[in-house]
């Protein structure tokens, strides 16, 4: 884990499609097709990118979008056959 | 059946029905676990390599050791769930060897201190509960409490953060957790979640030792493993052991009673991928050599397709059910599973267009790796798979022709075969 570094995480079973992190950070976040987030989750350098993760994270109202730590667990599962 | 050597399904043969517990302790003689310290057993399992066989092939004795070392009292989950439609593996061993498995549920409750075991099974499954029913009460009582649980069916409610979630109370839905359940699960506590089969070998690995237990498999997928051979067979819905080097034909004609070649071959379940049936007969069936070719057999399902069946329109009929097996949470899966469901129905029926095919496409990337579990990734590679597979049947598709017939020999619950 880097010091200090942080990144974008979203959970995609609270993600409503409010679509407002997208402009608050387009930056990292785009809109699929339906206008659920896709997030993209790699460390954060430039302080004014994190600025407006921050800002993506505060506006969503379902409370779907987190900035956390680098490293830290939240992060998209690698595509993965469910246990039978 | 497993035949000469097996170990799991050792013993009586399937029509005698449930081994009874006489029969298990006269056949392999007691457990005898009582003097061992949870951290040998531990050591036992990760000298073993064994990976857990509900798909995921994750190492087991890394779920033990993450256990062992959180807070809390600690809890151990058999998942006997299995809700991929065509396995049988695990129901065979629930129904046919239930003292083995309590055996190695035993193991893993020692293994991390749990005074507790929870059976997670399909409320369907009446035969599977009466089994355990029956081999709980001829047990001696043995330290832990056993609590068997009904579980909602479906295709991702077996899926382990589903199962701790509806351990905890909630809905049998895939949620993203903030550490692994082993080390925080059901109401905080250290929760170790195993397949069916993976527990079966427990039973075998603290008897016989992680030496025997690496005698079979390969390097890489060391122990023997269990395969269902399902689909357009002779013979549907055999579980059969492989031990050693095993070519994929020999399973589907020893077993499946298949004289040829299929068209194709479905490997690793519902969300596993097709291979040329031609090029997959002659595969190694072993976890370690296949995972190296990219290939996992999952859950261990292996259907077949006939050659006078449509590639594409069983994909079809598999991915319509998958859809509709959504937990209903991600707005990827929910809306893009459906989407890809009536691209690919027209491409079966022969009225797509080519930018069909290019939105299909487009979608699967969209889809991929997207959402709380790995449904959506795993309808997706199922999809991928069958556009490369059938590319001559697909080209034909695209042009307005269809093939001549859907046989419907791949099973979904609520479906009667050839009846839709």
């Amino acid at each position: 884990m880097t010091e200090g570094g942080w990144r974008l995480s979203l959970d995609p079973a609270a993600c409503d499609g409010h679509g407002i992190c997208a402009l608050r950070c387009p930056d990292r976040i785009s809109l699929d097709g339906w206008g659920y987030a896709c997030v993209d989750g790699t460390a954060i350098d430039d302080p004014r990118v994190l600025g407006r993760a921050y800002r993506a994270a505060a506006a969503c109202p379902a409370g779907a979008l987190t900035v956390v730590p680098e490293g830290g667990r939240h992060e998209h599962k690698s595509p993965a056959v469910p246990a039978a | 059946m497993g035949g000469r050597g097996a170990r799991l399904l050792g013993g009586p043969a399937r029509a005698e029905g449930t081994e009874h517990w006489e029969s298990h302790l006269r056949r392999l003689g007691a457990l005898g676990i009582e003097g061992a310290a949870g951290h040998e057993l531990v050591q036992e399992v990760a000298r073993s390599g064994l990976q857990g066989r509900g798909g995921a092939l994750f190492p087991t004795a890394t779920k033990l050791t993450m256990a062992s070392a959180s807070r809390g009292t600690p809890i151990a989950v058999v998942n006997a769930s299995e809700g991929e439609p065509a396995s049988q593996k695990d129901r065979s061993l629930v129904e046919l060897r239930p003292h083995l498995v309590l055996d190695g549920a035993l193991v893993a409750a020692r293994a991390i201190g749990a005074p507790e075991v929870v059976f997670y099974l399909h409320r369907a499954r009446r035969g599977s509960t009466a089994a355990l029913e029956r081999a709980l009460w001829e047990r001696p009582p043995e330290g832990v409490a056993w609590r068997l649980v009904d579980a909602p069916a479906g295709y991702v409610t077996g899926e382990s953060s589903a199962v701790v979630s509806y351990l905890e109370g909630q809905g049998a839905l895939p949620r993203r957790r903030s550490a692994p359940a082993a080390v925080r699960g059901v109401a905080g506590r250290p929760t170790v979640v195993n397949n069916v089969e993976t527990i079966a070998h427990l039973a075998l690995i603290a008897r016989f030792g992680w030496k025997w237990f690496r005698s079979a498999g390969d390097a890489n997928g060391p122990g023997s493993t269990l395969v269902t051979l399902a689909g357009e067979l002779p013979v549907p819905g055999a579980v059969a052991e492989v031990l050693g080097p095993t070519r994929l034909g020999q399973l589907l004609s020893g077993v499946g009673g298949l004289g040829r070649p299929p068209q194709a071959v479905l490997v690793g379940g519902y969300e596993g991928v097709w291979l040329n049936g031609a090029s997959a007969w002659e595969m190694p069936v072993a976890r370690g050599l296949l995972a190296a070719h990219g290939i996992s057999l999952g859950c261990g399902v292996i259907a077949a397709l006939n050659s006078g069946s449509c590639g594409l329109a069983t994909t079809a009929r598999l991915v319509r059910w998958l859809a509709s097996e959504s937990a209903g949470q991600c707005g990827s899966c929910v809306f893009g599973l459906p989407a890809v469901s009536a691209l690919l129905d027209e491409i079966a029926r022969g009225t797509a267009l080519r930018r069909d095919l290019r939105r299909l496409r487009q979608l699967s990337c969209v889809v991929t790796g997207r959402g709380a579990c790995g449904h959506p990734s795993g309808v997706m590679a199922l999809v991928d798979s069958a556009l490369e597979v059938f590319s001559a049947e697909l080209r034909r598709h695209l042009h307005g022709r269809c093939c001549p017939a859907v046989h419907y020999g791949f099973p979904l619950p609520g479906h009667q075969e050839g009846l839709e």
